[in-house]
C-alpha cells in the first residue's frame, strides 16, 4: 500500500523533470525568436516613420517657400515703386500712374494699387481693369493701413475674400524719402491656394496654411478656408506658431510628431513657416497610412517562431528522456534500500551503462548500498542493549513521578492557600522582579497578574516613604533577615494605602537567596483612625489655647471695662455730689440771708444808738465786738456766695476767642501782692491760640488760679503763666515757686468745699474743674512740696470742630 | 410835707428782717406798718395809701411781684423796692419789668435804704 503510494509519488516527480527540460528548452527558443522578431518590427517602423517625416517636412517647406517668394516678390516690387522719388504736383502723379499701371500689368497678383499722399488724401486708385475699378473689400479702413505702414514700412493686412470669392490681402507700403506717402495695394491670394492644392493631391496627406492667429488661410477643403476656421486648439498648430518664423535644426528634427487632425484622425503631423507673412504651412499625413508598410515583416517574425518552436520541443523531449531514465533506475533501488525489502546481503545493485557521470554515480550507489546493510546489522543489537537500559530508568522514572506527584498536590494546595490567604502575597526573584501575586493583592493594590509580574514592587510606591527606609528594608532582607514594619504605598488607581509588611528571603537547599517573599496587610484604616486620633487631639489642643486666650484677652477687657465703670462712678458720685451741694446752697442761701440780714439791720440800729452812748465809752469792747458781728455776717455772706455761684455755673457761652488774649485780660484785673512776679510766657508768638470758649467763665478760672497760686506764696515768688499749643490742645500753665501740695491731699483738691484755707469755702478749684471740663477740657495739677506746684487746663483748639459744635449744643 | 407824713410798709414773712428794718426806719420818723405776707399788705394797702413799700420777693402764698401789681392798682402812687436773697432771679426781672422801683440784695445795705427814703422825700417835696 504503502510502497505504491511513495511510487506514484516519484513517478510523477520524474514526469514533471520531462516536462521542465521541455518547456526550458522550449521557451528559450521562442524567446530568442520574439526578440529578433520584435527588434526587426521596431526598427521598420522607425525608419519608416523616418522616412515619411523627411517626405513631410520636405513637401512643406517646399510648399513654404514657394509662397514665400510669391509673396516676396509681391512685396519687393511694391517697396521698389515706394522709393521712386516723384515731383510735386499733377506731372508727379501723372509719372505715378504710368508706373503703377506698368507695375498692375508686370505682377498680376496685384489686382488693385493706390497711392494715399503725405497728409492722408487718396491721390491715385488704379485696377487690373481701368483705373476706377477699384473695390476693396479689405476689412481694414484705409486710415489703419496707413498708420501701420508708415510705423513699419509695410503692413500685410488679414485674408478677406473679395465679390468673386477670390482671396485676397491688403498690402501697405509706405514711401521712403521725404513725401512719406502710402502705397496700398490689393493682392490676389488665389496662387496660395493653388500651391497646396497640388501638395495635397500628391498624395495620401494633405497640407493646409493657417495665419499667425491659428485661423485656416488655406486648405484642400474649401469651406474650412471660406468659414476662415480656427485651429488654433491643435496641437501641432499651436507648436508651429510658438516655434514662430526661424527655422532651426531642432525644430526641424523635432517637427514630425503624432497628433490628432481638425477631422479626429491620428495623423503625422509637421509645419513649415512662410517668413514673409508670419504664416504657417501644415502638412498630414493619417497614421495609418504610415503604418501599413509593417505588415510583411510582421507575417514573417510569426512564421519563424512557429517553425522554431515544434523545432525546439522535439529536440528537448528527446534529450529529456536520455537523462530521466538512469535517474528513475537509481531512485528505485533506494526506494527498495529505505523499505528493507528482501534483497541481497551485499544490498540493492543497480546497473547504469550510460558511459558518463550517471555511470559512476550507479557505481558509488551500490558501495554506500552494501555498507548500510553492514551498519544496519550492529545497530540491531546495540538498540537490544539500549531497550533494556532505557527500562530501567523507566522504572526509576516512574517511582520518581509518583514522588513529583505527591508533591505537586501539596504544592497545588499550598497555592490554593496562598490564593486564599487573606494576606496580600508577593513573590519577587532575587533581582526584585515579581514572579507572582495572589488574589488578596491585586484585590488591595488594584493590580493584576499581567500589570505587574516582571516588574520591581517599586510601582507601588508612593513617593512618601523615605529612600533610608526602603534601603533598611533591602539591607535587611539581602543579609538574610525578615523584615517587618509599615509603608505607605499607591494602589494602580493612585489611591494610597497603609500597609504592613512582613519581608523575607526565601533560600534553596544550598542557602542561596532565591526569592523574597512580602506578606502585607492594609492597615490604612487603623492608620486613618490613628491619624484621625491624632488630628483631633491636635485640634482640641488648640482649641483649649484659644479658648486660654480668649479668656485672658476677655479678662482683660472685663478689667479695662470695670476700670471704667469705676472712673465713670467716681465721676457719677462727684458730679451727683455736685449737684446735692448745688440744690442744698440755692435751698439754704434764701434762708440764710433772711436771718444775716436781720441781724445786719440789728447792728446797724445798735451800731447807731451805742457808738456814742455812754456804756460805750466805759467800755470799748461793745462797738468793737459789733465789728466783729458785721465783720462775720459779711464773711458769711461771702461763703453763701460762693455756694451760689458754684450750684448755678451756668452752660458756657461760645464764642471764638485767643487764650492768650484771654490770659492777658485777666492778668489786667487782677491785683498782685507785695513780693510777687507774674512772669507770662507766651510759647505761641506767631499764631493765636484760638479756641471757643465762655470768655467770662474762663476768666474766673485764671483768677482762681492766679489767686491760688499768690496765696501758696505768702513770702512771695514768681508764678509763670505759659500758653502752649500741644497735641490739638491750648495749653495754659500757671506755676508757683510756694509750698507746693502735700501728695496725701493732691487727689482731693478739685473736691467741692475741700479747702486748705482758714478763710476758703473750698470751691475755687471745684469751680474751675467744672468751668474746664464744660469746655471739653481738662485741668491737671502738678506739685513738689516746698518747690511749687504747677496746674494746666487744656483746651481743645477749635479746629476741632465737633467738640466746639457738642459744646454748642450742649449751650443750646 | 414831713418825714413822719410818709407811710411805708414792710412785707416780709421773715420776722427778724421786718421787725429791725421797722424799728430803723421807724426811728428815722416815718410812719412805717409790717406784714408778713402779700393777702394782708394788699388789705393794708385798701386802707393807707404807702409812699413806700419794701416787699421780699419769695413769700409764702402770694409772692412780691404779684402783690406789687395789686398794690399798683389799689395806689398807683405807691414805690416799691424789692428785695431779694438771690442774686439773680427770673422774679427779679420780672419785678423790674412791671417797674418796681428798685431791687436791693438781701443782707440789706441800710444806709441805701435810707438814702432811698430821703431822696424820695426830695422828690415828693418838689413836686409838692
Amino acid at each position: 500500500m504503502i510502497s505504491s503510494f511513495v511510487r506514484r509519488q516519484y513517478g510523477w516527480m520524474s514526469a514533471g523533470l520531462f516536462r521542465k527540460y521541455v518547456f526550458i528548452i522550449s521557451s528559450l527558443v521562442v524567446g530568442a525568436l520574439l526578440i529578433s522578431g520584435g527588434s526587426d518590427i521596431y526598427f521598420t517602423y522607425k525608419d519608416k516613420l523616418n522616412s515619411i517625416s523627411d517626405i513631410e517636412r520636405g513637401k512643406a517647406s517646399i510648399a513654404a517657400s514657394n509662397i514665400d517668394f510669391f509673396i516676396g516678390d509681391v512685396q519687393r516690387q511694391l517697396k521698389r515703386a515706394a522709393q521712386v522719388e516723384y515731383e510735386v504736383g499733377d506731372s508727379g502723379i501723372a509719372a505715378r500712374e504710368e508706373d503703377y499701371l506698368a507695375l498692375i500689368n508686370r505682377v498680376p497678383a496685384i489686382t488693385e494699387l493706390g497711392y494715399w499722399d503725405t497728409v492722408g488724401h487718396e491721390q491715385l486708385m488704379m485696377a487690373q481693369f481701368g483705373r476706377d475699378a477699384f473695390s476693396s473689400n479689405s476689412p481694414l479702413p484705409v486710415e489703419q493701413i496707413m498708420i501701420e505702414a508708415k510705423a513699419r514700412g509695410s503692413f500685410n493686412g488679414p485674408v478677406y475674400f473679395d465679390d468673386d470669392f477670390v482671396q485676397h490681402m491688403t498690402m501697405g507700403i509706405a514711401e521712403s524719402g521725404t513725401r512719406k506717402g502710402v502705397l496700398i495695394a490689393e493682392v490676389n491670394l488665389s496662387v496660395v491656394q493653388v500651391i497646396i492644392a497640388q501638395l495635397s493631391l500628391a498624395d495620401s496627406g494633405w497640407a493646409y496654411v493657417v495665419d499667425a492667429n491659428g485661423l485656416i488661410v488655406s486648405h484642400p477643403v474649401e469651406g474650412y478656408v471660406t468659414q476662415k476656421t480656427s485651429v488654433a486648439h491643435l496641437r501641432q498648430v499651436q507648436t508651429a506658431i510658438e516655434a514662430g518664423t526661424e527655422i532651426t535644426d531642432r525644430a526641424s528634427k523635432l517637427s514630425v510628431s503624432i497628433e490628432k487632425s481638425l477631422d479626429g484622425q491620428s495623423v503625422l503631423a509637421t509645419s513649415f513657416p512662410i517668413k514673409n507673412l508670419g504664416w504657417h504651412v501644415l502638412v498630414e499625413q493619417p497614421r495609418s497610412e504610415a503604418l501599413a508598410s509593417l505588415t510583411s515583416p510582421i507575417i514573417r517574425s510569426v512564421m519563424l517562431l512557429v517553425a522554431g518552436l515544434v523545432v525546439a520541443v522535439i529536440t528537448s523531449m528527446i534529450l529529456a528522456r536520455r537523462m530521466v531514465s538512469p535517474i528513475l533506475k537509481l531512485r528505485d533501488a533506494a526506494d527498495k534500500l529505505s523499505l528493507g525489502s528482501d534483497s541481497g546481503p551485499d544490498g540493492e545493485h543497480v546497473s547504469l551503462k550510460t558511459g558518463d557521470e550517471l555511470e559512476s554515480l550507479g557505481q558509488a550507489f551500490n558501495r554506500m548500498s552494501a555498507q548500510i546493510r553492514e551498519s544496519y546489522a550492529t545497530l540491531e543489537t546495540r538498540v537490544e542493549q539500549r531497550t533494556s537500559e532505557l527500562a530501567r530508568t523507566n522504572a526509576n522514572l516512574e517511582n520518581e513521578m509518583i514522588e513529583r506527584e505527591k508533591a505537586e498536590r501539596l504544592a497545588f494546595v499550598l497555592q490554593r492557600a496562598i490564593e486564599h490567604s487573606p494576606s496580600a502575597i508577593l513573590i519577587t526573584d532575587t533581582n526584585a522582579h515579581i514572579e507572582y501575586i495572589n488574589p488578596k493583592f491585586t484585590e488591595v493594590t488594584g493590580y493584576t497578574s499581567e500589570d505587574v509580574v516582571g516588574k520591581t514592587p517599586g510601582v507601588l510606591k508612593s513617593g512618601r516613604t523615605s529612600q533610608e527606609k526602603y534601603g533598611r528594608l533591602w539591607e535587611t532582607i539581602r543579609s538574610g533577615s525578615q523584615w517587618e514594619g509599615e509603608l505607605y504605598n499607591k494602589r494602580k488607581d493612585g489611591k494610597f494605602y497603609w500597609s504592613s509588611e512582613s519581608i523575607l528571603p526565601i533560600k534553596n537547599e544550598h542557602g542561596a537567596i532565591t526569592h523574597y517573599l512580602a506578606v502585607e496587610q492594609d492597615v490604612t484604616e487603623r492608620k486613618k483612625a490613628e491619624e484621625d486620633a491624632r488630628i483631633a487631639n491636635q485640634r482640641l489642643a488648640e482649641m483649649n489655647r484659644t479658648l486660654e486666650k480668649r479668656v485672658t484677652e476677655r479678662t482683660s477687657e472685663l478689667q479695662q471695662a470695670n476700670d471704667r465703670l469705676i472712673d465713670a462712678h467716681d465721676q457719677l458720685v462727684r458730679t451727683e455730689k455736685l449737684a446735692a451741694i448745688g440744690q442744698l446752697s440755692a435751698g439754704v442761701a434764701h434762708d440764710l440771708r433772711n436771718p444775716l440780714g436781720a441781724i445786719k439791720n440789728a447792728i446797724y440800729y445798735l451800731n447807731g444808738k451805742l457808738n456814742d452812748s455812754e456804756s460805750a465809752k466805759e467800755n470799748p469792747r461793745i462797738p468793737e465786738f459789733l465789728n466783729i458781728i458785721n465783720y462775720e455776717v459779711d464773711h458769711s455772706n461771702k461763703i453763701i456766695t460762693d455756694l451760689m455761684d458754684f450750684a448755678r455755673i451756668a452752660p458756657p457761652s461760645f464764642a471764638p476767642a485767643d487764650l492768650g488774649t484771654l490770659v492777658q485780660d485777666c492778668l489786667g484785673t487782677l491785683g498782685v501782692k507785695e513780693g510777687v512776679y507774674i512772669n507770662v510766657l507766651d510759647g505761641h508768638h506767631e499764631d493765636l491760640l484760638q479756641v471757643q470758649v465762655d470768655g467770662e467763665q474762663l476768666n474766673r478760672v485764671f483768677q482762681n488760679l492766679i489767686l491760688n497760686a499768690q496765696e501758696a506764696m505768702q513770702d512771695g515768688g514768681v508764678i509763670t503763666v505759659s500758653t502752649v499749643e500741644n497735641d490739638g490742645f491750648a495749653d495754659v500753665s500757671v506755676s508757683d515757686t510756694g509750698e507746693g501740695i502735700k501728695p496725701e491731699i493732691i487727689n482731693k483738691i478739685f473736691d467741692p468745699l475741700f479747702t486748705t484755707k482758714t478763710q476758703g469755702t473750698g470751691l475755687g478749684l471745684a469751680v474751675c474743674q467744672q468751668i474746664v471740663s464744660k469746655h471739653g477740657g481738662t485741668i491737671e495739677v502738678e506739685s513738689k512740696p516746698g518747690k511749687g506746684s504747677t496746674f494746666r487746663v487744656r483746651l481743645p483748639l477749635s479746629a476741632v470742630e465737633g467738640l466746639s459744635k457738642e459744646a454748642q449744643n450742649a449751650s443750646a | 410835707m414831713l418825714a413822719h407824713e410818709t407811710n411805708v410798709l414792710i412785707v416780709d414773712d421773715d420776722i427778724g428782717i421786718r421787725f429791725t428794718l421797722e424799728g430803723i426806719i421807724d426811728d428815722e420818723g416815718y410812719k412805717v406798718r409790717g406784714t408778713e405776707d402779700g393777702y394782708q399788705a394788699i388789705e393794708l394797702a385798701k386802707e393807707i395809701t404807702f409812699q413806700w413799700v419794701f416787699m421780699d420777693i419769695r413769700m409764702p402764698g402770694i409772692n412780691g411781684v404779684e402783690t406789687y401789681l395789686e398794690i399798683k392798682k389799689i395806689s398807683p402812687e405807691s414805690k416799691v423796692v424789692m428785695m431779694t436773697g438771690f442774686s439773680v432771679e427770673e422774679l427779679v426781672k420780672q419785678a423790674l419789668d412791671e417797674g418796681v422801683y428798685a431791687v436791693l440784695y438781701k443782707p440789706l445795705p441800710v444806709e441805701q435804704v435810707l438814702e432811698i427814703l430821703r431822696s424820695g422825700d426830695l422828690t415828693a417835696k418838689l413836686a409838692s
